[in-house]
């Protein structure tokens, strides 16, 4: 009886193996919105093709291409010293991609009146030496600034706090959300709160502050001139040379004119030409 | 007495407010998402970044978890519950199992995200997949199953056991001919609560299971598939506001899978209560 | 053809064996947590993890201290016990006592509550009760914080108090209620003075177990206690309980770094928690007996 169990689920893992030509893509969760939007492309031109999109972060993303598990990983950050460790241990090798651009609104409530804001003063608002919107400007309410933050464990989070803080430290008070959802919906709700999200996110409800009088657009990050933006990768394992097929495929049509313009779909920006 | 009066209304308004909020609140939530829910809904993948289509992946999926769970926690959970009401003596062994059993019970949902990460996921190496999600739910369950069964087979009265063992029957046999089918009714109702703990459960399979978008239904226990819960918490924190009524959609759905599965759990009791009184 | 003796054995076997798994599932679950966990005072001392508030787990001078999530956590279990506590006792003894007609609805209502996915109230509260909290309370800064976790953690945990406690009420004998009663003392003093003191240990009971619940909750202080790793100076500031930085920080974590370890260590205390919660209710009640659900 045992035999025929175990028999019966060494076939299951063969023929799974067999029949799926599955594209498995894991990482971070940032990238999963754009990433879905060419999985759905990719599958209506390859109707034969598969693709499963998991992981909870960056790190699931690095650690399944160490260990084989995903054809493609997702990072919103660079790969760290510890994972770039574990690859040469292995024998391997990961290659990137730049795939978008993420660029990073700072959010406060319309109600609020101000339209500006600096990287210093971003930088004393989120280390806490700001405590009141009056000390960042005289003709604001004398109230307590409430500042909202992505979870300390996001690529966001890393990025937007070395560009702002650069060594300093976050105030414990800092309100960390696993979500940029609930920080917009935080910021239309309170008129003395501030928070940062990705340019994607922005809606009515909130007011996108100006950094250094450069607005979060879409031409803007594309020229460089917005100061809070960063990269997003796929990465491939290449130990031994670019995956062949429809892996490669998929990140050449990512790459595309037409893939590219799906990440303004996605509220992201495009990392190479539409046109 | 008049101050038995008082304390009868007031123990009874603050009852009834409780009942009150939370029929209100069910009713809210799935009222809001009703109109967004349509046989396409049901049968679709998801589109256009969660904005379009529907759930049909999440759906799926559940049903394929909640099965590894279900095929892992009820044979299990019945035998450890035969053990406990047929078998066991009131011993060091004994003992050791019931606290366990309750350990199991108490331990929070994300301890268990993380063992069934480091067991299934890294030592056994399934990856992030139904075996490995369900498997964890399965073990989150367990007790659930375990307690109720038991609870149903002691119900049974000694004189159906002496009646069997007086026919020549072993213990194995009485057991299982005439212990467990008596029960019947009442495991059932037990599976079924044990469902209705662990459907809506997310931490769990977060780590071990979830996949947020998928090309296609898993074809096999070694993928990893969406689920009505993980799906919730994925368009109410990845996705931009514009998933909003998929969100309110989906969120309808899990409640009313709630409700329907304890409006049968309801019925079975009853049917109970009506047999037992004939 | 195997004899029947032989399948009666066999069958045996398994039953046996199911019965020992419970245990080797629990001996699996401490072992695999500890293996993971303790890793991490190699490079943490035990004092700095227990005593210091600064959780700073992604800083190149990284810091470990867990004291503000505890705190975050015990604040708002209690904040919940205040509120639901009160709440579940008042409707026990209305269920088991007063009640008559509207009990097999009020409990099946009771019971669809307990089944409520605790994702779908933190997805309601983050949306609503923060919008309330802010526009209705002035002294509250936040809308995310100890009292909104505390409101849908109530909701969430009064099921299991008031089905523990009705039924270690309607276990105090009869007898005793209606003798009381006979000898013309009012129904109010026969609660508090022959059926409370009764079922106390029952009471309690109910009380640990449904505390151990609360400690336990993820999603919904993952989603609305306000995620501020800081020790709080009233119900609302935001806190960051111990179970929602498990499920918040895992996904980013480098497989085997100094901060996976520290989680697996906080997943250690919870375990510890919930064990020690456990093996007390299972003393009150005295040993040997199985926890209904």
């Amino acid at each position: 009886m045992k035999k025929i169990i175990a028999l019966a689920l060494i076939s299951l893992v063969l023929v799974g193996s067999l029949v799926a030509s599955t594209i498995v893509i894991k990482g971070s969760n940032t990238v999963y919105p754009i990433a879905q939007l060419w999985a759905e492309d990719f599958k209506a031109m390859n109707p034969e093709v598969e693709i499963s999109i998991e992981g909870a972060g960056s790190s699931t993303g690095y650690k399944a291409l160490l260990e084989g598990q995903a054809d493609i990983a997702d990072a919103s950050r660079w790969i760290k010293s510890k994972e770039v460790v574990a690859m040469n241990e292995a024998g391997k090798l990961f290659v990137p991609f730049i795939v978008a651009y993420d660029g990073i609104a700072v959010i406060v409530n319309p109600e609020l009146g101000i339209e500006n804001i600096t990287i210093e003063q971003l930088g004393e608002i989120y280390s806490g030496k700001l405590g009141s919107w009056k000390n960042l400007d005289d003709s604001l309410d004398n109230k307590r600034i409430v500042v909202y933050s992505r979870d300390n464990a996001s690529g966001t989070y890393e990025y937007f706090t070395e560009t702002v803080l650069g060594d300093e430290r976050l105030a414990p008070q800092v309100q960390m959300l696993p979500s940029t959802n609930a920080i917009v919906e935080q910021v239309s709700q309170n008129k003395y709160a501030i928070g940062y999200i990705g340019m994607g996110y922005l809606t009515d409800t909130v007011t996108g502050l100006a950094v250094e009088g450069v607005l979060p657009t879409v031409a803007n990050v594309n020229s460089g001139t917005y100061p809070i933006s960063r990269p997003l990768f796929m990465w491939v394992d290449g130990t031994n040379g670019l995956p062949e097929g429809k892996v490669m495929d998929f990140i050449k049509y990512a790459l595309t004119p037409e893939g590219q313009a799906r990440t303004l779909d996605a509220g992201y920006v495009n990392a190479y030409g539409i046109e | 007495m008049i101050k038995d009066k008082i304390l009868k209304i007031t123990f009874g308004i603050i009852t009834f407010a409780i009942i009150a909020v939370v029929i209100g609140l069910l009713g809210f939530l799935i009222i809001t998402g009703l109109d967004d829910i349509n046989w396409e809904f049901l049968t679709t993948f998801p589109k256009n970044s969660m904005v379009d289509g529907g759930i049909f992946p999440a759906i799926v999926g559940s049903i394929y978890f909640l099965s590894v769970a279900m095929a892992f926690a009820i044979p299990v959970g019945i035998l450890g519950a035969v053990y406990l009401s047929e078998y066991s003596k009131d011993n060091f062994f004994k003992r050791t199992l019931v606290i366990a059993n309750n350990i199991l019970s108490g331990i929070p949902s994300v301890v268990f995200g993380l063992f069934g990460l480091t067991l299934f996921c890294v030592t056994f190496g399934f990856g992030t997949s139904v075996i490995a999600g369900g498997l964890t739910l399965g073990l989150m369950s367990l007790p659930y199953v375990i307690s109720n069964t038991y609870e149903s087979l002691i119900a049974v009265p000694d004189t159906y056991r002496e009646a069997s063992y007086a026919l020549g029957a072993s213990k194995v046999s009485t057991t299982f001919k005439v212990v467990i089918p008596s029960a019947g009714s009442r495991i059932l109702t037990g599976v079924v609560i044990a469902i209705g703990r662990i459907i809506g459960e997310t931490a769990p399979i977060l780590f071990t299971g979830a996949a947020f978008y998928i090309t296609r239904n898993p074809t096999s226990i070694f993928e990893p598939a969406m689920s009505l819960p993980t799906h919730i918490y994925v368009l109410a924190t990845i996705y931009p506001s514009n998933v909003q009524p998929k969100l309110e959609g989906t969120i309808s759905v899990l409640l009313l899978i709630v409700i329907i599965l304890f409006g049968f759990i309801g019925f079975l009791r009853a049917r109970d209560i009506r047999k037992r009184e004939r | 053809m195997i004899g029947r003796k032989k399948r009666d054995l066999v069958v045996e076997g398994f039953i046996y064996l199911a019965a020992i798994l419970t245990t080797v599932i629990v001996a699996g679950i401490f072992f695999f947590l500890f293996k993971d966990g303790l890793p991490l005072f190699g490079e943490v001392s035990f004092k700095e993890f227990f005593t210091s508030p600064y959780w700073y787990p992604t800083y190149e001078d990284a810091e470990y201290g867990i004291f503000a999530l505890l705190i975050g956590t015990l604040s708002v279990t209690g904040l919940t016990i205040l509120f639901s506590i009160p709440l579940a006792f008042a409707s026990s003894i209305f269920l088991a006592i007063f009640s008559d007609k509207s009990r097999n609805f009020i409990k099946s209502i009771v019971e669809l509550m307990a089944g409520l996915p605790s994702v779908v109230l933190g997805a309601f509260a983050l949306k609503y009760i923060s919008k309330w909290i802010i526009e209705n309370i002035p002294s509250a800064w936040t809308g995310l914080n100890i009292f909104n976790a505390s409101l849908v953690l109530s909701l969430l945990s009064l099921p299991y108090f008031i089905t523990l406690m009705e039924d270690a009420i309607r276990a105090v004998p009869k007898t005793q209620i209606e003798g009381s009663l006979s000898l013309g003392v009012s129904w109010t003093s026969t609660i508090f003075r022959v059926v409370i003191p009764q079922a106390k240990s029952g009471i309690f009971n109910a009380m640990i177990l449904g505390i151990n619940r609360i400690i336990g909750e993820t999603m919904i202080v993952l989603m609305v206690a306000g995620g501020a790793a800081m020790v709080p100076s009233g119900i609302f500031d935001p806190v960051r309980p111990l179970t929602a930085t498990i499920a918040g920080e895992m996904g980013e974590t480098e497989l085997g770094s100094t901060h996976y370890f520290a989680l697996f260590m906080i997943g250690v205390i919870l375990l510890l928690f919930s064990t020690c919660f456990t093996l007390i209710a299972s003393k009150l009640k005295g040993s040997g007996k199985i926890d209904k659900r």
